[in-house]
C-alpha cells in the first residue's frame, strides 16, 4: 500500500518537476515568477483534448501537437508583453503583473468556452494498470514518469551541449555580459519561453489525461512554485528534487490523512523550509533580481 | 437592499482592501498573492464570532481584524527576512493553505461555507470605514513609517545603513495591509450573510494586486480610483457574467502595455499639493539590460 | 579607426555622456581616465550597443549599429568591468561563450589555443568553474574571453580592479602584447599612471565630458593630471 502510494507520488512529482524546471528557466533569466506558465498548462490540457476529440487523432499525436502549440503560445506571450515592456525599459515587475493577468485571462476564456465543465478524453490513453510483484501500477503513472525522464534528458542535452543552452546559462548569470558576447538576448529569452511553454504543455496534457480537463487545471503552476522554493529558487536540479518531494508529500498526505488538507500541509512544509533552509534543500543562494 | 446599495457596499469593501495593497505593494514594494486570504481570515473570524459566539457587529469586526493581524505574523515572520521573491511565494502558499483549511474544517462549514451570518453592513458603515481607512493610509504614507517603507522599497540595504529596520518595516506594512483586508472581509461577511472558500482564492488576490497596478503603483488616489472604477465596471457587467472577467483582464493587460504607470502614475489628489515622484518601484537595472535594443 | 561624434548617453535624469568626441587610431592603445562616475563605462557600453545613445559611433569608417550581436560581429568586443565572467560556467565554457558569434569549430579551437598560450594558467583550469577562480585569474579569463571573437577592437574596462600592483603590471603587459598582435585597444583604467605609460594617446573624462586629450607622455607630464589622477602632490 505504501509502495503503491510512493509510485503514485513519484509520478505526480515528476510532472511537478517538469513544471518547476520550466518555471525556473524563465526565473533564472528574468529573476521573476512567470505566471503565464499556468496558462500554458491549461492550454496544453485543453488543446490536446480538443485535437483528440474533434480531429479524432490518436491521443499521443494530439499531445505532441499541443506541445508545439503551447511552446508557440508562450513565445507569443513573451513577444506581446515582455518584449514591449523591455523595449520601453520597464523591468520585470511589470511582466510579473502582465503574466498574472495572462493567466487569469486564459483561465477566464477557458471557463467561458468549456462553460465550466470537466471533461475527459474520448478515447482511453494509458488507461489500466500493470503489475510488478504485488504492485499495481497505472499505465498513466508509468507514462508520466517515463515522459518526464525523456523531457529532462532532452532538456539537459540542450542546456549543456548546445550553443543555445550555453547562451541561456550565460544570460542567466548576466544579461549584460551575455549581450557583450554578441548573444541576441531577445531571441534567447524568446527561446526560453518556448522551451518552458513546451514543458508546461506536456505536463498539462498528461495531468489532463490522469485527472480530467478543466479550466482551473493551470493552478498546478503553484505546485511548480513550491517545488522551486523547496529545491532552491533558480536551481534546476533542485527544482526536479523539489517537484518529486512535493508530489510525494501531497500523495502521501492525501492517502493517509485527507486530500483536502494536503494544501495546508504543503504550506506548513514550505514555511518550515523557509525557516530552516531558505536557500532550498538543494541549496546555493541566488541573487535577488527583483 | 437596492442594487445600487449593494454596488456601493461592495465597491467600498474592495477599496478598503485595495488601500492595504497600496501600502504593501505601492509603498513597500512587496507583492502578495494572499490578500484575499487575509480577507477570508477576517470574514470567517467575524462570521464565526457572530454566529457561534453571538458577538455583535463591531466586536465581531474587531475579532476579524485581530485574526488577520495574527495571520500576518505567521506568514511574515518566516518569509519577510528573506528575499522579496520568497515572501511572494509564502503568500501564495498561505492562500493555498487557507483555502484548504476552509474546505475541510467543519467549523467554517467546509466547502459549502458559513451560512447565516447576520445581514448588518449598510452603506454608511462602509463609508465611515473607508473614510477612516483613507485617512489612516494617507497619514501613514506621510509619516516616518511611510518614508521607511519607501526607503525599503527603493533600496533595502541602503535603508538599513540609514538605520531603518527593514524587517520590522516590512512586517508593519504587511500587517497593516492584512488588517485592512481583515476589516474588508468582516464587512463582507456581514453584507453577504454567507461565506464560501472559493470567494477568496489566489485569483482574487491577484485581482487586487493588478487593480493597484492599474491605478498607478505610486498613487493612493490611483488605488482608490481603480478599485471604484473596476468594481463598478464588474457590477455593471453582471448580466454578461461570463464575459466580464475576460473583458476585465483585457482592459488591464492593455492598460499595462500602453500606460504602464497605471492610470494615475504617482499623481496624488492631495489638498492642492501635487506630489510627483518617479514612482514605480522598479530599481534601475532590475532587469539588467532592460531597455536594450 | 574608432570615431565617436557628439555621443550623448542619458539614464533618465542623469546625463552620463555629453557630446563626447573621441578617436582611436588603428592598432594603437588609447587610455580613457576619469574619476568614479565620470562616464567611462557608459562610453564603452555605448560603443558595445548595450546602452542607448545619440550621436555617431563608427569603426573603420562604418557606422556601428545599435545591435550588440552585430557590433561583436563587426569586430568590436568588450571586456566588462567587475570581473563579469560567467561564474556559473566553466573556464572553457566561458571561452566558448566569448566565441558565440563564431560558428566554425576549427576557428574556435584555434582561438582557444591562442588564449591558452597567452594565459597558460587558464589551460590548467579549463574545467574549473569560473566562480571559484581568484580575482587575477578571472581578469585573465575576462580578457581571454574577449579575444575569442577575434576582435579588431577591444574595449577593456578597469582590468586592474582588485589586482595587486604586480598583477596589474602583468595584465597591462599582456594588453600591450595583444595590441602588438594587431588589436586596437580602448582601455579604461583607474590606475592612470600605468595605463598612460602603455598608451599611445589618452583622454580625460570629467562629468561626462572630454576635458583633455594628448599623447600618453603629454598627459603624464601635465600638472593638472598629476594632481588629479596620479596622486602627485604639488611639491613632489
Ligand atoms: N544603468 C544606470 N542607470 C542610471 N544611472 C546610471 C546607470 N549606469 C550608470 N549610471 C550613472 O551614470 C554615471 C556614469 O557612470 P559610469 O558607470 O559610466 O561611470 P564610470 O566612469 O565607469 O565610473 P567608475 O569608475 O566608478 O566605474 C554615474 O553617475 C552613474 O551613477
Ligand atoms: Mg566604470
Amino acid at each position: 500500500m505504501l509502495f503503491q502510494q510512493i509510485v503514485n507520488g513519484i509520478s505526480v512529482g515528476s510532472m511537478y518537476a517538469l513544471l518547476a524546471v520550466g518555471f525556473s528557466l524563465v526565473y533564472n533569466i528574468l529573476g521573476i515568477a512567470n505566471f503565464s506558465h499556468g496558462a500554458m498548462i491549461a492550454l496544453g490540457a485543453f488543446f490536446s483534448y480538443w485535437i483528440a476529440r474533434y480531429l479524432a487523432v490518436p491521443v499521443p499525436v494530439a499531445i505532441l501537437a499541443s506541445i508545439a502549440f503551447t511552446g508557440l503560445s508562450s513565445a507569443l506571450v513573451e513577444l506581446v508583453t515582455l518584449r514591449i515592456l523591455r523595449k520601453r525599459g520597464q523591468g520585470s515587475l511589470y511582466f510579473f503583473i502582465a503574466s498574472l493577468t495572462v493567466f487569469n485571462l486564459v483561465t477566464a476564456v477557458l471557463v467561458y468556452i468549456s462553460r465550466g465543465n470537466i471533461v475527459s478524453y474520448p478515447r482511453a490513453f494509458l488507461s489500466g494498470t500493470f503489475t510488478i510483484g504485488n504492485l499495481y501500477i497505472p499505465w498513466i503513472d508509468a507514462g508520466m514518469l517515463l515522459i518526464s525522464i525523456v523531457c529532462l534528458a532532452v532538456l539537459s542535452y540542450v542546456m549543456f551541449k548546445t550553443r543555445f543552452g550555453l547562451a541561456v546559462r550565460a544570460a542567466s548569470f548576466s544579461i549584460k555580459a551575455a549581450q557583450l558576447m554578441g548573444m541576441d538576448i531577445d531571441a534567447i529569452i524568446q527561446g526560453v519561453f518556448f522551451v518552458s511553454g513546451t514543458l508546461a504543455g506536456v505536463t498539462g496534457a498528461l495531468l489532463g489525461v490522469k485527472y480530467a480537463v478543466y479550466p482551473y487545471i493551470g493552478n498546478f503552476v503553484y505546485m511548480a512554485l513550491f517545488a522551486c522554493v523547496v529545491g532552491g529558487l533558480g536551481n534546476l536540479t533542485g527544482a526536479v528534487l523539489g517537484g518529486l518531494l512535493i508530489g510525494l508529500l501531497e500523495t502521501l498526505v492525501s492517502a493517509y490523512i485527507s486530500s483536502a488538507i494536503s494544501p495546508a500541509l504543503t504550506f506548513a512544509f514550505l514555511v518550515v523550509i523557509l525557516l530552516l533552509r531558505p536557500q532550498g534543500l538543494a541549496g546555493r543562494a541566488t541573487e535577488e533580481k527583483i | 437592499m437596492s442594487f445600487l446599495e449593494g454596488v456601493l457596499i461592495l465597491t467600498g469593501i474592495v477599496a478598503i482592501v485595495a488601500q492595504g495593497v497600496y501600502v504593501l505593494t505601492g509603498l513597500t514594494g512587496l507583492f502578495s498573492l494572499g490578500q484575499a486570504s487575509f480577507m477570508a481570515v477576517g470574514a470567517y473570524s467575524a462570521g464565526i464570532a457572530n454566529l457561534r459566539f453571538g458577538l455583535g457587529f463591531i466586536p465581531s469586526l474587531c475579532v476579524g481584524v485581530v485574526a488577520a493581524l495574527l495571520a500576518s505574523f505567521v506568514v511574515g515572520a518566516p518569509s519577510l527576512k528573506l528575499k522579496k521573491t520568497y515572501f511572494s511565494l509564502a503568500t501564495i502558499a498561505f492562500g493555498y493553505g487557507v483555502e484548504s483549511v476552509l474546505n475541510v474544517s467543519t467549523w467554517t462549514g467546509g466547502s459549502i461555507g458559513l451560512i447565516g451570518v447576520a445581514n448588518i453592513t449598510r452603506v454608511w458603515h462602509v463609508a465611515i470605514a473607508l473614510g477612516l481607512v483613507l485617512w489612516v493610509v494617507r497619514n501613514f504614507k506621510l509619516s516616518r513609517y511611510g518614508r521607511a517603507c519607501v526607503s525599503v522599497r527603493t533600496d533595502e540595504t541602503a535603508a538599513q545603513v540609514y538605520g531603518v529596520n527593514a524587517f520590522a518595516t516590512k512586517q508593519m506594512a504587511f500587517s497593516l495591509a492584512a488588517a485592512l483586508a481583515g476589516l474588508g472581509g468582516g464587512l463582507y461577511a456581514f453584507y453577504l450573510g454567507y461565506l464560501s472558500p472559493d470567494m477568496f482564492g489566489i485569483p482574487v488576490s491577484s485581482e487586487y494586486l493588478v487593480m493597484v497596478f492599474f491605478g498607478g503603483l505610486g498613487s493612493q488616489t490611483g488605488a482608490f480610483a481603480a478599485s471604484v472604477l473596476l468594481t463598478a465596471l464588474m457590477e455593471m457587467l453582471r448580466t454578461a457574467a461570463e464575459w466580464r472577467v475576460i473583458l476585465y483582464c483585457l482592459i488591464i493587460l492593455i492598460t499595462l502595455m500602453f500606460r504602464p504607470t497605471g492610470l494615475f502614475g504617482s499623481w496624488e489628489l492631495s489638498f492642492g499639493r501635487r506630489r510627483n515622484g518617479s514612482a514605480p518601484p522598479d530599481s534601475p537595472g532590475a532587469l539588467a539590460g532592460g531597455a536594450r535594443k | 579607426m574608432l570615431e565617436l561624434k557628439k555621443v550623448n548617453v542619458r539614464y533618465g535624469a542623469i546625463q552620463a555622456l555629453k557630446d563626447v568626441n573621441l578617436r582611436v587610431e588603428r592598432q594603437t592603445i588609447v587610455a580613457l581616465i576619469g574619476a568614479n562616475g565620470a562616464g567611462k563605462s557608459s562610453l564603452l557600453n555605448a560603443v558595445s550597443g548595450i546602452v542607448p545613445y545619440t550621436g555617431e559611433i563608427s569603426w573603420n569608417g562604418k557606422l556601428l549599429p545599435h545591435h550588440p550581436p552585430a557590433i561583436v560581429r563587426a569586430g568590436v568586443a568588450q571586456v566588462p568591468e567587475g570581473r563579469q565572467v560567467f561564474s556559473n560556467l566553466t573556464v572553457y565554457e566561458n571561452l566558448l561563450a566569448g566565441a558565440y558569434v563564431n560558428w566554425s569549430k576549427q576557428r574556435i579551437e584555434k582561438n582557444i589555443e591562442r588564449v591558452f598560450s597567452l594565459f597558460p594558467r587558464l589551460k590548467e583550469r579549463a574545467s574549473q568553474s569560473a566562480g571559484t577562480m581568484s580575482g587575477g585569474e578571472r581578469q585573465m579569463l575576462a580578457i581571454g574571453r574577449g579575444l575569442m571573437s577575434e576582435p579588431s577592437l577591444l574595449l577593456i574596462d578597469e582590468p586592474s580592479l582588485g589586482l595587486s600592483p604586480i598583477l596589474t603590471t602583468e595584465v597591462l603587459a599582456l594588453i600591450q602584447q595583444v595590441n602588438e598582435q594587431g588589436v586596437t585597444v580602448l582601455l579604461v583604467e583607474q590606475n592612470a599612471r600605468k595605463s598612460l605609460e602603455i598608451a599611445h594617446r589618452g583622454y580625460v573624462l570629467q562629468n561626462g565630458k572630454v576635458v583633455m586629450e594628448g599623447t600618453g607622455r603629454e598627459l603624464l607630464n601635465d600638472p593638472a593630471i598629476q594632481e588629479a589622477y596620479l596622486g602627485v602632490s604639488g611639491c613632489a
